[in-house]
């Protein structure tokens, strides 16, 4: 629902990253996304086209590498996915998960000209 | 040619975010951040809370964010207590750059608690830091005891968690007992308080857990 801020984000990271780095063009966006960050990716991909236009990144290409959420218990160190928030360890019972993966959400590289 | 960029999306606004914290805590102030769905109650509870923070002797202010309209400053400005308005202009959420702009119609020097009502919304929010030190969520029991279950990420991250709407309880089937259970599931820090707004049925607590803060964060 906020994508519009995100999208934002993500371009003023890459055409920051790709002025630093003396680009004339970034080809493609890539992303890491966790499934808690509650961004819907097509809707991150129609405001980046619409935002896109008239910098170097329009038609840039964006590629989003989604990462799902995983907690760790700290009794046992048993791993289990965790995509509902709930930390009761499915091995010992405790509630005492600890969230590994599911909050990323940044710009892991560019591809530029 | 692929150039490593490793940068989080969302840094611009942690970092105006923990400036925000610094400007707090060098001012004394304990800030909470009151995040539901509309009409949940928050500017019914900010009304309630700073009846309550008047009888303890604690100066405050409100920041009230909503899309448009200055309807609930207007509430809270009403009781004579500083309240200044941040309309997003459509965006779903306050972020840390609209409180640092809010800020500067606030006298921090003056109070000790800053309470920042959020855009109603049970998503966004969540995501965006303001710099506060405490994350207080309201559910009203007729919005349903299944919304930990779509709204995970809030209801992990809150450090309180109002229950109200209490009075209206025998007209829903909100499972209490369940709710609560998933909660701890989820969150198991989490301070829950079961309330009435309208009624004050509950209140006391809640009104203490406010002080409390106040106290443990402005030493
Ligand atoms: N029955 C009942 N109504 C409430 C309670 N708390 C708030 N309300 C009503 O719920 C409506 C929305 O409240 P408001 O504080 O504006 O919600 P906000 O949108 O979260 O700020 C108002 O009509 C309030 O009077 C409560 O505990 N019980
Ligand atoms: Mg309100
Ligand atoms: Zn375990």
């Amino acid at each position: 629902m906020h994508e519009m801020t995100i999208t934002q984000g993500i371009l003023d990271i890459a055409l920051d990253s790709a002025e630093k780095s003396g680009a004339s063009k970034i080809n493609e966006v890539n992303l890491t996304v966790g499934s808690l960050s509650q961004v819907v990716p097509d809707c991150v991909a129609f405001y980046f086209e619409i935002m896109t236009k008239d910098t170097i990144a329009e038609g840039a290409k964006l590629n989003i590498n989604f990462i799902e959420a995983k907690a760790r218990c700290q009794a046992c160190g048993h791993e289990f996915a965790a995509e509902d928030m709930i930390m009761k360890c499915p091995a010992c019972g405790d509630i005492l998960g600890e969230l590994i993966t599911g909050r990323e959400l940044a710009v892991d590289s560019i591809d530029i000209d | 040619m692929e150039v490593k960029v490793l940068k989080d999306i969302l840094e611009t606004n942690d970092n105006i975010a923990a400036a925000n914290a610094a400007k707090f805590k060098e001012n004394n102030v304990a800030v909470l951040n009151f995040m539901s769905s509309p009409g949940a109650g928050k500017t019914t509870l900010v009304i309630k809370t700073l009846e309550a923070m008047k009888r303890a002797g604690i100066p405050l202010a409100v920041i009230d964010g909503d899309i448009a309209s200055s309807v609930d400053a207007d509430r809270v400005a009403a009781f004579g207590v500083p309240a200044v308005q941040i309309n997003t202009g459509g965006a779903c959420h306050l972020d840390a750059n609209m409180i640092r702009n809010g800020l500067d119609k606030v006298d921090l020097a003056s109070i000790r608690l800053l309470i920042i009502e959020n855009v109603g919304n049970l998503v966004c929010p969540a995501e965006f830091k303001l710099g506060e030190h405490k994350k207080v969520m309201l559910l009203s029991v007729t919005e349903g005891d299944d919304k930990p279950h779509k709204y995970p990420l809030m209801f992990s991250e809150a450090d309180a968690l109002v229950i109200n709407k209490i009075d209206l309880i025998g007209s829903t089937n909100f499972d209490m007992e369940g709710f609560q259970k998933t909660i701890r599931e989820m969150n198991p820090d989490v301070e829950m308080f079961i309330v009435s707004c309208t009624s004050g049925e509950g209140l006391e607590a809640w009104d203490e857990w406010v002080v409390k803060q106040v106290r443990e964060l402005t030493g």
